[in-house]
């Protein structure tokens, strides 16, 4: 966007609590993080959000028929992508209209189709594996993957994520309300320093306890990792301007999140929002349009801070931020055995949807949808195959060219037919140059799941 | 549209695509600061006043960065245990701290300490003086702060350096420095 920089956006940063942007020009803070910043702010919707109350909704008709609960009790209207592709949005999104070019609305994203447990979904939304394994988020920081490194690959806002993970040594979690105190005791300590006498005897031994097999060594190695880069993170976090505690939480992790941008901290941000979205029970998928209003009002101030706040004296955060909203699975659209207006949903992961943003991404889209949008909509032999009792919504198969979804019924399942996490994830990376060998694959003996370049600005 | 394949087929391919985790060793994580402070403390403190070393933490609320237990539901996990920059930071700023409070103790009491290591302390003290390098005197400081987690190899060439870099230098600044190796070592902040 390249945007000059408004007296509103300077006044509003300034309230945000930052400070890093004008210091350059004071001669007291380095330069932007790389020639050409780029980072990662991952959004978390944990428990398993329904796509339905955001941007894959359905008609009343359908719940009128009996087929999906709809506790916002509102017939949903068109949200037309600028590919020409539409899908049917609530009213809650509206927060989130202002910023509609900005992002892409990625619908009938199957998750892992073989399991359906929280934990393994989540493992699969970051490592691609239902078991865990390497999360995507440290690739995005590796050497040679567009940028230069950051300190850091990933602070978490939130507490860790609750995923089981092996490569997040380095993904920190970090509240805002301890950095203040922290960046001034940091301050006044000396850093570990290289060539002392007594660091070099601690990271000796370090490292002579890294060389080996076994648990200890294997510890042994990330603490010579941590001490190696111990001391430049400390002189960036005594650096770091703590946000401003009267804020809002977003405002504050905001603020947190772009103080370690901009410092180079970390490459990516980690937010879990704090609503949860698992609603079983009736009574709990009741709470489902207050849920989402809160969740919705806080990705729309995430954006509009992202937006406002400037990263340097040409570009907002926004610009050099790319933005993934995602939960670990989407939902069913009712439970068995209880009446429409008092049921709860379970999880479902044949359809999810994704929203993807800010830079690098070409905003206003929308790509792919699920199946049984209408009351008299037919199911396909791979859907009856996957969900006899006709309770999910499925992704439709995807054409990668066209990036459209396409109306046929197939008979049978073919993950290679549809839009799946792991492409979400392999397009995320294309944006980074990360090495292909990282790219995730459809399966065992299946290809790599297909990159959406269309989907690349 | 490709066919050929049955769901069945694809879905056992999508479970074994889902293969276990990278063959790493798992790597042992921090005992958190509880845990270390527990260990120091029963090895040096007074029963009735406990060390703590979160009051040498860099800033409140820090503690749970090195390592802590946190509960969700019925379930209990350890969290934030793994290595990195921020808590290799943090582990030396407190440990820092810590070591320059018992260092200073050498001249005037700093800590509550019990009367064991009180005697240990004061014959470290005498640094730079021969009895102080004195090898029983050596390994009973080093057993004092370690116990027994690290092998004797550790021991020989924590001994070795300050032997020989050290051989000079002031007790505080000695006894510091000897703290803070023996308590940034692997063998004392790692699960084993």
């Amino acid at each position: 966007m390249h945007k000059a920089l408004s007296r509103r956006k300077v006044l509003k940063f300034a309230a945000l609590g930052g400070g890093t942007v004008m210091m350059p020009a004071l001669g007291a803070r380095p330069a932007a993080a790389a020639a050409e910043p780029h980072f990662v702010l991952l959004v978390v919707l944990n428990g398993g959000a329904d796509p339905s109350y955001m941007f894959d909704a359905r008609p009343l008709s359908m719940t009128r028929a009996g087929q999906i609960q709809n506790f916002l009790g509102e017939e949903p209207r068109p949200w037309r992508g600028s590919n020409g592709v539409g899908a049917l949005a609530t009213s809650l999104v509206k927060p989130l209209i202002p910023f509609r070019d900005r992002f892409s609305v990625l619908n009938g994203v199957v998750m892992t189709p073989s399991f359906d447990g929280h934990q393994q979904n989540m493992n699969f939304l970051f490592a691609g594996n239902p078991f865990g394994g390497e999360s995507f988020i440290p690739h995005l920081n590796l050497a040679g993957a567009g940028t230069a490194r950051a300190s850091l690959d990933a602070i978490s806002l939130s507490g860790p994520a609750p995923i089981n993970v092996d490569n997040h040594s380095a993904v920190v979690s970090l509240q805002p309300g301890a950095m203040g105190t922290l960046a001034a005791k940091l301050k006044q300590l000396r850093p570990v320093t290289p060539g002392d006498p007594l660091h070099d005897f601690l990271r000796a031994r370090i490292a002579a306890n890294a060389a080996g097999p076994g648990r200890l060594a294997a510890g042994a190695g990330e603490m010579l990792a941590g001490v190696d880069g111990a001391r430049d993170v400390h002189r960036k976090l005594a650096m770091l301007t703590a946000p401003s505690l009267d804020r809002s939480d977003e405002l504050q992790a905001l603020a947190l999140i772009t103080e370690c941008f901009r410092l180079s901290i970390a490459r990516s941000a980690i937010y879990v929002l704090p609503e949860y979205f698992d609603v079983h029970a009736g009574e709990l998928a009741k709470t489902q349009p207050k849920l989402f209003a809160s969740a919705i009002a806080k990705i729309a101030a995430l954006f509009d801070g992202l937006d406002e706040t400037p990263f340097d004296q040409r570009r907002s955060m926004l610009d050099v931020t790319t933005v993934m909203v995602a939960s670990e699975f989407g939902r069913t659209m009712r439970t068995s055995a209880m009446p429409i207006y008092e049921t709860g949903t379970n999880h479902n992961s044949l359809s999810n949807s994704i929203l993807l943003g800010g830079k690098g991404i070409r905003g206003g889209m929308v790509l792919g949808a699920s199946d049984l949008a209408s009351e008299t909509a037919r199911p396909s032999g791979a859907h009856l195959a996957m969900d006899g009792a006709l309770e999910k919504t499925m992704g439709l198969p995807f054409d990668f060219a066209t990036l459209r979804p396409i109306a046929e019924l197939p008979d049978e399942f073919e993950i290679e037919d549809h839009l799946t996490i792991g492409s979400v994830i392999n397009t995320v990376y294309a944006l980074f140059g990360v090495p292909k060998s990282h790219y995730r694959a459809l399966g065992r003996n299946l290809p790599v799941a297909p990159v959406m370049n269309g989907l690349l600005r | 549209m490709r066919r050929g394949r049955t769901f069945a087929a694809a879905a056992i391919a999508a479970a074994l695509g889902a293969t276990a985790p990278p063959a790493h060793a798992e790597a042992s994580q921090f005992k958190g600061l509880a845990a270390a402070s527990r260990e120091l403390s029963n090895r040096i403190a007074p029963k009735n006043a406990p060390l703590e070393l979160g009051r040498f933490l860099p800033g409140e609320e820090l503690g749970e960065l090195l390592g802590t237990w946190s509960g969700f539901g019925a379930e209990h996990a350890f969290r934030n245990g793994a290595p990195n920059s921020l808590n290799m930071v943090i582990w030396h700023a407190t440990l820092s701290r810590f070591a320059k409070e018992l260092g200073d103790s050498c001249a005037a009491p700093r800590l509550a300490l019990h009367a064991r290591f009180k005697a240990t302390l004061g014959k470290i003290c005498a640094w730079p003086a021969a009895a102080a390098k004195a090898e029983p005197v050596l390994q009973e400081f080093w057993l004092s702060l370690m116990g027994y987690n690290a092998p004797e190899a550790e021991y020989a060439a924590w001994r070795d350096f300050f032997l020989a870099s050290y051989a000079r230098r002031p007790a505080a600044e000695t006894v510091a420095a000897m703290t803070l190796a023996i308590t940034m070592n692997p063998y004392f902040l790692l699960h084993k």
